[in-house]
């Protein structure tokens, strides 16, 4: 019954999962012929089912767009997908103008926050060298945080490094992890998809004049499957002081799941003042 | 009402695909086990990928929505063949549906609607997505405070209990006439030895609220609504059937 139980689970993990390999703005932008804004005013089905969809552009970073109309083929795998009329995306095409669930197109919501947009613009403009991923830099209940997210090519969800501090408790505790709670409590978490790898795994972040060691955590997040590389303490704050002067973060470990991370840069171009107001909130 | 996901940047992802994560290496018990699988197939079957990442938060009012949904001409759950911005009116879509659950009024598609945009709380035109329609009057946009569209499950949500909204009406449209529908979204829905009661009160509470002329009976050990009866034992769901008496 078991056995019968995991191979149902399976499939409907299967049904679910179409596996692409992650991307960030900088490797979406490099990977792709076009890349532009655009509504989709118009979709329909074809005969064979695929869908045909209109679009009105409203932006050009890359490319000539040398189609008029977007285009999917259905493969019959987990990877088929559809596309919501009415809204406006980041499309990342080839010349065919066909997209799929790997894509990477973004849709763009008013009213929230649209920082890949932003770079898109800011790097079309000559304002930034680079589409290293943005940091983010807020305040939340009673702590900080700064975050960045990077790409493991290994999974197709995006993993991220994100450093907190709180400076009082949270009017409403939302971790189970009592520590996590209290005023002062500082970390600094590497955060990978799943939790597969061993517990005596390490990571280096190698800023310009220090190495930091995170060690492997499975309760980094409470009550979710990912785990994380984590720095704790004064670490913490050292780790964001470097950040303030250092331009690449060196990734380096022997990891069994995510191999391609040794060696990964994880670059500051983009943080902003973001950086500066995590090091003065830190500093409470 | 608010739709935004929550904000906390730990381990916020925004893949807007989902998986179902599965723990290995650990000893679970059959319960845990089963409930797991159950869960995982429910979401494999009615959660379609990114939906929830990208609905745009929408304002409405639960008891305006439960009347529209009573005084409506035309109630489905269809699917979008061809979606178009109506040229000159860009916050509107023009939706042509295919009819799969016809509830109330139009039998068979194509139907065609208007919905404004999704952050006017229209109805989100994904091509193929199923969606409840629900169309008081023809020349009015359908939009998601009058009840159409996915009414997804979300933990803590004031209108939580929407998400059984398709399968209320379905109930109360066909538990005398054709039950074979009744049983085929029960099946879905509810799962028999796994589904506890308190599971369910959101459910006989949204069918008593769009049909409060008939009566549901409530006991320690039953609840029948019309002539479905469904079985508790240990406030766990163990049966359902049609009671042939009544």
């Amino acid at each position: 019954m078991r056995f019968l139980s995991l191979i149902l689970v399976l499939l409907a993990s299967d049904a679910l999962a179409c596996s692409c390999a992650g991307s960030d703005l900088q490797g979406q932008y490099e990977g792709s012929d076009n890349v532009f804004t655009a509504v989709v005013t118009g979709a329909r089905f074809d005969d064979d089912g695929n869908i045909e969809a209109d679009f009105m552009i409203t932006e050009v970073f890359k490319g000539d767009i040398p189609f008029d109309k977007l285009r999917t083929t259905r493969s019959g795998t987990t990877c088929d997908t559809s596309i919501t009329v009415g809204p406006e995306y980041i499309f990342f095409m080839g010349d065919e103008g066909r997209f799929g669930m790997c894509s990477g197109n973004k849709t763009i919501v008013p009213g929230r926050p649209t920082p890949w947009l932003d770079l898109l613009k800011a790097y079309k403009a000559g304002e930034t060298p680079d589409l290293s991923s943005p940091w983010d830099f807020r305040h939340h209940d009673g702590s900080c945080s700064l975050r960045t997210d990077f790409r493991s090519t290994e999974d197709w969800i995006m993993s991220h490094l994100t450093l907190e501090y709180r400076y009082a408790a949270p009017d409403n505790p939302v971790w189970t992890i009592e520590q996590m709670n209290k005023a002062g409590y500082a970390r600094a978490v590497f955060i990978l998809p799943t939790r597969k790898e061993p517990a005596d795994a390490t990571l280096n972040l190698k800023t310009r004049d220090r190495e930091f060691g995170a060690t492997w955590s499975d309760d980094a997040l409470p009550g979710r499957s990912r785990g994380a590389f984590q720095l704790s303490g004064d670490d913490v704050r050292a780790f964001a002081q470097e950040l303030l002067h250092t331009k690449v973060v060196q990734v380096a470990g022997s990891l069994e799941r995510y191999p391609s991370l040794d060696g990964t840069v994880i670059r500051t171009t983009n943080a902003g003042s973001a950086i500066a107001d995590f090091v003065e909130c830190a500093s409470q | 009402m608010v739709t935004d996901q929550p904000s906390n940047p730990i381990g916020g992802g925004n893949s807007g695909v989902s998986g179902v994560g599965f723990a290995s290496g650990r000893c679970l018990d059959d319960d845990w086990f089963m409930r797991v699988i159950v869960i995982s197939l429910l979401l494999s079957m009615f959660l379609p990928r990114g939906a929830l990442a990208q609905d745009a938060p929408c304002t409405c009012d639960r008891d305006d929505l439960l009347a529209n949904i009573r005084s409506a001409q035309t109630i489905f759950y269809g699917s979008i063949q061809e979606a178009k911005m109506e040229s000159g009116q860009s916050d509107t879509i023009k939706l042509t549906l295919d009819v799969r659950d016809p509830i109330r009024g139009k039998e068979s598609g194509p139907v065609e609607v208007s919905t404004t945009l999704p952050h006017e709380c229209g109805v989100r035109a994904r091509l193929g997505m199923h969606s409840l329609y629900v169309i008081t009057n023809e020349s009015e946009p359908v939009t998601r405070c009058g009840g159409s569209g996915s009414h997804y499950y979300q933990q803590g949500h004031e209108l939580y209990d929407l998400h059984n909204l398709v399968f209320a009406l379905i109930t109360i449209e066909y538990a005398d006439s054709d039950p074979q529908v009744v049983r085929s979204w029960l099946n879905r829905t509810f799962s028999k030895n796994y589904t506890r009661r308190e599971n369910m009160e959101s459910f006989f509470g949204l069918i008593g609220e769009l049909d409060p002329e008939t009566i549901i009976t409530l006991t320690d050990n039953e609840v029948i609504y019309r002539n479905i009866v469904f079985v508790f034992t240990d406030d766990i769901l163990i049966d359902y059937f049609w009671n042939e008496r009544s």
